[in-house]
């Protein structure tokens, strides 16, 4: 619907026609009447209750609680289930669904010759404790979460690091991240109190959709990178249908359009990706540097034998000056306004009004400010991100010194690789829009302090890192004849530059905790705000920064009380301090979550055009969603200036156990990869246009199972592989296959095609040549010309990755949209442009070619051969048997290895062949067979 | 050759619906009853081929399948005209923009120079001629395609939504501006399937250049399986992506493989009874040795006689490309494909119709590479009597503007606003002309034809109701037209 109303709108607006069109204007929608009340009897709107094990006559047969709802159905229909499978089958089972790659034969044997009861728990914890459980497993979340490496469009330019998303989903699996909070991660890492570059990394879940860097109409390319948001996350997160409501009230769920805009508005403070005139990708809306030690114990412990070190100095030298540490020797001359905020939390109200300035009779407007925690010195402010923030009177604007501690453990707003002050968090800040006699200080991510002067714009910035949570000092000089300006952190100069020579008198006031124009507002804590209208010298500022005494004075003093010797050993120390530079902040570049200043108003689009706005909403989950006691109403927790904390109140929705929706969806999920097909067959849709599900009591018992197990995935594998109904042979018999011919039932396993990555994968795992490192990059193992020449820039397209990559695993493999790998693609590989819940199976001629002559199965054939031929050189019978031991993982018999002989010969002889070319077609054979490429 | 013929069948046998769709089979339908299956289970949506019955692990989903209505065409050979050719020095005769040339007046122009309302008119740089009966207007770019005009329909309103090639591109291929949407072959694949199991039922042929923008996405099957997606067919060597047994195997050992292989798959499929998925694999060998066999056939040009080879120009250097690649086009439609598209121009720049800088060079190379050829298609298949159930498309992704994009030089920028493509066979009327552009030729006026008009009329013609093909995808019957729909052209149907 959206294109063909934007085409009527392209000819209104763009054109220019007189007469608008009715679908530009904003219409009265109908709005759907729903009977709540019973909607919520569908299975997926109703609560999910609690369900006892159904009582079966076969009590025997059931491992587990899981059995009794399998079996019970099929006792109804007459059937009992499959007979367990025989060893080989379960392993390679097992193997495959936990890992995606084959026993080898080693593992098959040990496994089959081990009859303790235990060895079959053990073996999935084995297969649980495995890294490659997370690429297996992981690649079932990226296929849902439309993962891709590129843009496409024109460039099909890479998106930036995107890979650190797969390699932190792969490393949620393997850790067993709790359900609950692999979403919170996703949804809202960058709002959350403990967040980290971890939780970080995981925000780039909203840059995976594609971009069109020379949109046609950027409202609408906008418009439809938000809805790629909604309808991935409604979907994957809820199986709800939420983007059949983009245009009109959805025709078969309680969903209305009004439902779908709202719930957009929690996403409405994500900066988009942009486009501009270079037709690139504005990092600054997409990226943020951020230290891989972020949140962690590297860097903070470098910082802090940082300071340790440093304050050892100090001590060290005010013990020599008979001084005491924790002295404010911040020098008085020229000092024009001081605010010390020595003011009890328990102070009569009207004293908090006026925040008292100590220097001059100019008072400082409170808007808002958390009062009476201690500072550096005495007291301090305390600044929570919202609306906390000081007005104060500029007393300065020639020469001057801005002097003040602050102490926070934010990333803070804009980029580190372009830290200009203005786009940074406030700390003193006197900006004014445009190219003004203005100046300020700001702290920028990374925690970057960033200062400057307008007219012309001139920048000073320190290094990274000064967000450790410890007390720092800043002092930032200016001298008005000169036109130079300084920024000491902690008194060691970061910066020094020239900008203009005239008074800086645009603003009239400063701002303490916030950017001046408004935004920005700082979360941590300020002291000691002293504005100077003289250049403070550098012993000057070593003293306010360490409180020890200036070195000409305090020298003449050592050394007239105890000696040249001591003077000599204070003046080396103090040459030390200066020198004693804090640790490195290594910041790297990671894609994520990047808020506005303040989300954008959303409106229900009518017939969801961006251009015709309709009634304003706000942000909110759908109403069939709500109840049950649990309402995302006005729950929202802004926590602090960076963001507006929408997103983490709807993760904290989602994710609260009594919703529903998110532990029915994912236990779907996770049954649907143990037995090929979901419980509710359509995963990503249980509305009324999905299937209804064949055992919902089941999966309802599954669900409160998966809650209660602390949203434990790894527990749910256990719980499902530890059943019979997992165990059962895939062998149907004449009954089952007439009472239940679709295997609905589960009164058989269900046999499966190995999907394409499992396929890839386990030709290199077979063949020896598997590399099993993990993460980083994307690789580019070679492409076919042919392929390649389908590209507009073949040979730049597909640049290779060092060969030494190449036999790694198919998840790794540069998830390019303009350019797919054949054999993965011919093998129904989930489209990447498309959330894909399903992978389809289909079976073709095409992939019998790509698997008979491609150049990749014909190499790995040979790269086969050639490992039997080193492990049991000049032995053709072993090398047959070990050949079809590592493909099927089960033992062979003599008469297979006879055929085998056969085979090799008569290709010798009627093929004139050498034995070693016969040995590759074998090998190939093998990779060809059925037995290799489905599972029992 | 092996052809199977539909069969329509319009029952369930007596099961229930949900049996019906798990049981493996072949069986052909027609697409009316896969339209009243439609609204009905997710199973025979997603697990099944467009017909409703065939799972898409039988062999064959791609099997012959019946039309709607009868259609007039069987096959579709879209001549790609990828970025852009200028409709005013080709086909949409502009007298006033001689007169003007030089000249800079108030125009609006959308391009990929942004929005512009003024700009120096470049006058077309080719003369025009009324041809044939019809008294068509053709510019002396295409001397040979001037021959045809009276087989020929022209529609010189067309506009797009996107006057940019990647978005552009997506739109004339699948009907949508963003990525992820089948492309027309694949929904013709699917909703019709193919006559010939030895050859794709979706053929795309490229310049030696490179691939279109976006590549595969032009030709994608989207959200379908991939089993819909365009196959890329080269007219020399191996015509399809890993057809040949590699050099190093003969034939015969490839048999002998092949042999080996059944051997070990049916006694592995017979340890698993009721698993028809197997059968079915073992089958797609057979069909894939059969396509391996009979395929190369139709890239193997001994049996054209040498007038067949020079009328498509593929004795000139100059022609012989894009003459070979028409000729292969005929060939693949007498052998019963579907839809083929021949892309004139790849990679970027003057690589293809996007003639920027200088017109007249980039103009004169594109045509005069595909005139020949492509009037050698028309008149090739008229006299073997193929042109009336063969579908000719013409056209690039948009049009260009009248004004000169940059101060200097004749480049003119992208026209999305109003352009020309043109039609012929396949039950299209020869001789007329629909829509038209103002006098500059800078926007259509009057009845104006979307891009998704075009779409309706090419299934329309093939005897698919464009408002009715339907795939079910995220909720919603999904559609090449888009789900509010498209009428066909019928001003230019016969």
């Amino acid at each position: 619907m959206r294109s063909s109303v934007l085409f009527a709108l392209f000819t209104t607006l763009l054109v220019g026609a007189a007469n608008g069109d009715d679908a530009l204007k904003p219409s009265t929608a109908r709005i759907k009447v729903i009977d709540f009340n019973k909607e919520r009897q569908w299975w997926s709107y109703a609560p999910i209750y609690d369900q006892a094990p159904p009582q079966v006559k076969d009590q025997a047969w059931c491992k587990n609680d899981i059995d009794r709802f399998i079996l019970a159905k099929l006792e109804a229909i007459g059937l009992s289930p499959a007979p367990q499978a025989d060893r080989v089958a379960l392993i390679r089972r097992a193997f495959y669904d936990l890992t995606g790659l084959p026993p080898s034969p080693e593992e098959v044997d040990a496994f089959v010759n081990d009859s303790r009861p235990q060895a079959w728990s053990e073996l999935i914890d084995r297969l649980l404790a495995s890294p490659h459980y997370g690429e297996r497993w992981g690649r079932y979340w990226l296929d849902l979460v439309r993962y891709a490496d590129t843009n496409g469009f024109e460039r099909d330019g890479d998106k930036p690091a995107s890979w650190r998303y797969r390699d932190w989903v792969i490393a949620a699996f393997n850790s067993d991240k709790p359900y609950d909070r692999f979403l919170t991660e996703q949804l809202a890492g960058d709002e959350l109190p403990d967040r980290s570059f971890d939780t970080m990394v995981a925000t780039g879940y909203y840059r995976l959709g594609m971009w069109d860097d020379e949109v046609p109409d950027l409202d609408q390319a906008l418009a439809d990178d938000l809805d790629g948001i909604v309808d991935t996350t409604a979907r994957t997160m809820l199986g709800m249908g939420l983007g059949c409501a983009r245009c009109h009230d959805h025709k078969g769920d309680p969903i209305r359009q009004r439902d779908y805009y709202s719930f957009a508005a929690n996403f409405a403070g994500l900066k988009p990706y942009k486009a501009f005139a270079g037709n690139g990708i504005e990092a600054a809306n997409v990226m943020r540097s951020i230290s891989t030690d972020f949140g962690m114990v590297d860097f903070p412990a470098a910082r802090a034998k940082w300071h340790e070190q440093r304050k050892a100095i100090i001590d060290e030298l005010l013990a020599m000056e008979s001084s005491k540490p924790d002295l404010d020797r911040a020098p008085n001359k020229g000092l024009m306004s001081h605010y010390a905020f020595e003011t009890k939390a328990d102070a009569p109200e009207a004293d908090r009004a006026i925040l008292k300035n100590s220097a001059s009779d100019a008072n400082g407007k409170v808007i808002d400010l958390g009062w009476g925690k201690p500072g550096r010195f005495g007291l301090a402010g305390s600044f929570d991100g919202g609306d906390d923030r000081i007005s104060i009177p500029s007393t300065i604007g020639d020469d001057f010194t801005i002097s003040f501690w602050f102490k926070s453990d934010r990333i803070a707003r804009g980029t580190e690789s372009n830290p200009l002050w203005f786009t940074g968090t406030g700390l003193v800040d006197g900006e004014i829009s445009g190219i003004v006699d203005d100046f300020g200080i700001s702290i920028i991510a990374g925690g970057v302090i960033a200062a400057g002067v307008g007219n012309p714009e001139t920048f000073v910035h320190s290094a990274p890192g000064f967000n450790d949570g410890q007390w720092h000092h800043v002092a930032f000089t200016r001298l008005k004849s000169s036109g130079e300006i300084i920024l000491y952190i902690d008194s060691i100069e970061a910066m020094r530059a020239i900008g203009g020579k005239q008074t800086l008198k645009s603003p009239k006031n400063l701002v303490i905790g916030a950017m001046h124009p408004g935004g920005g507002a700082f979360t941590g804590m300020i002291d000691e705000v002293r504005l100077y209208d003289r250049v403070l010298d550098r012993t000057e500022i070593i003293s306010i920064a360490t409180s020890v005494g200036e070195p000409t004075a305090t020298l003449a003093s050592i050394e007239s009380n105890r000696g040249k010797e001591q003077a000599e050993n204070w003046r080396q120390s103090y040459e030390t301090l200066n020198k004693l530079e804090p640790p490195a902040w290594h910041g790297t570049e990671v894609l994520c979550a990047v808020e506005r200043d303040d989300p954008q108003v959303t409106h229900v689009l009518t017939r969801g055009s961006p251009h015709a706005p309709a009634e304003e909403v706000q942000h909110a989950v759908p109403e069939i969603a709500q109840g049950n006691s649990l309402s995302m109403g006005s729950a929202m927790e802004v926590y602090d200036s960076e963001s507006s904390g929408r997103r983490l109140a709807l993760a904290k929705w989602i994710t609260d156990p009594r919703n529903q929706f998110t532990s029915r969806v994912m236990m779907n999920r996770i049954w649907q990869h143990h037995f090929d097909r979901a419980i509710c067959p359509t995963p990503n849709d249980f509305g009324h246009f999905g299937e209804t599900p064949t055992h919902p009591e089941l999966l309802d018992w599954l669900a409160k199972q998966f809650v209660a197990s602390g949203w434990s995935i790894k527990q749910m594998h256990r719980l499902i592989m530890m059943s019979a109904a997992y165990q059962i042979s895939s062998n149907a018999t004449p009954e089952s296959l007439e009472k239940d011919p679709a295997n609905e039932y589960i009164s058989r396993f269900r046999l499966r095609r190995l999907q394409s990555e499992e396929i890839r994968d386990s030709l290199l795992a077979v063949n020896g040549s598997f590399n099993p490192a993990m993460g980083g990059p994307g690789i580019r193992p070679p492409m076919p010309d042919e392929v390649l020449a389908t590209s507009s820039r073949p040979e730049e397209v597909w640049p290779l990755s060092e060969p030494a990559s190449w036999p790694r695993r198919s998840v790794y493999i540069h998830a390019k949209r303009s350019l797919q790998d054949p054999l993965l693609s011919v093998f129904d590989q989930a489209d990447i442009d498309n959330p894909c819940p399903v992978r389809f199976s289909t079976i073709q001629p095409t992939q019998a070619l790509t698997m008979l002559n491609s150049k990749l199965t014909n190499g790995q054939a040979v790269i086969f051969a050639d490992r039997l031929r080193r492990e049991f050189p000049n032995n053709v019978r072993t090398q047959i048997e070990r050949a079809m031991r590592l493909a099927y993982g089960r033992k062979v018999e003599s008469q297979e290895i006879d055929d085998g002989m056969r085979f090799i010969s008569d290709l010798q002889s009627t093929e004139s062949m050498s034995e070693s070319d016969a040995m590759n077609i074998f090998a190939l054979a093998l990779y060809n067979s059925n037995e290799f490429i489905y599972v029992d | 050759m092996s052809t199977d013929q539909p069969q329509p069948t319009n029952s369930f046998c007596g099961n229930t619906r949900r049996e019906f769709l798990w049981q493996a089979g072949g069986a052909f339908t027609s697409v009316a009853l896969a339209g009243m299956l439609a609204k009905d289970g997710f199973l025979q949506k997603q697990a099944l081929a467009f017909d409703g019955t065939t799972p898409l692990t039988a062999v064959n989903p791609l099997a012959a399948k019946l039309p709607h209505f009868p259609g007039k065409a069987k096959s579709v050979i879209f001549l790609f005209m990828y970025g852009g050719p200028s409709h005013i020095d080709t086909f949409d005769y502009k007298p006033d923009l001689f007169k003007y040339d030089g000249q800079t007046i108030q125009v609006k122009t959308k391009g990929r120079g942004g929005d512009k309302s003024e700009g120096r008119i470049v006058g077309p740089k080719w003369n025009f001629k009324k041809h044939g009966q019809s008294g068509a207007w053709v510019s002396d770019l295409f001397p040979h395609l001037a021959t045809c005009v009276d087989d020929m329909a022209f529609v010189k309103s067309m506009y797009a939504e996107s006057p940019i090639h990647g978005s552009a591109m997506l739109m004339m291929n699948t009907g949508k501006l963003l990525g992820g949407a089948p492309s027309m072959g694949s929904w013709v694949n699917y909703g019709l399937g193919s006559v010939n199991q030895n050859l794709p039922g979706f053929v795309v042929m490229l310049d030696a250049t490179g691939g279109p923008i976006s590549g595969a996405k032009n030709w994608t099957s989207g959200f379908m399986p991939a089993l819909y997606q365009g196959c890329v067919l080269r007219g020399k060597g191996d015509p399809i992506l890993d057809l040949a047994t590699p050099s190093s195997r003969s034939e015969t050992a490839q048999r002998k493989l092949l042999d080996r292989l059944k051997m070990w798959n049916t006694r592995h499929a017979l340890l698993r009874s009721g698993n028809s998925d197997l059968e079915s694999r073992i089958e797609s060998y057979e069909l894939a040795y059969r396509m391996q066999a009979t395929a190369p056939e139709t890239i193997d040009f001994t049996g054209e006689t040498a007038e067949t080879k020079n009328l498509y120009g593929m004795d000139e250097p100059q022609t012989e490309d894009f003459g070979r690649k028409c000729l292969l086009a005929r060939r693949l439609v007498e052998r019963g494909v579907r839809f083929v598209q021949i892309y004139s121009g790849g990679s970027h720049n003057d690589a293809n119709w996007d003639a920027h800088d200088d017109l007249k060079t980039n103009h004169d190379y594109h045509a005069g590479r595909t005139d020949k050829p492509i009037a050698a298609l028309l008149k090739d298949l008229k006299r073997r009597g193929m042109l009336d159930d063969t579908l000719v498309v013409w056209g690039g992704e948009f049009g260009r503007q009248p004004t000169a994009e940059y101060a200097k030089g004749t480049g003119r920028d992208h026209n999305s606003w109003g352009f020309t493509m043109w039609m012929a066979g396949g039950g299209i009327k020869g001789g007329i002309s629909v829509g038209e552009t103002d006098e500059l030729g800078s926007i259509g006026v009057g009845e104006r034809f979307h891009v998704k008009q075009l779409h309706a009329t090419i299934l329309n013609q093939l005897g698919i109701d464009p408002n009715a093909l339907t795939y079910f995808y995220a909720g919603l019957d999904q559609k090449l037209v888009g789900v509010e729909g498209a009428q066909p052209i019928r001003q230019v149907i016969a």
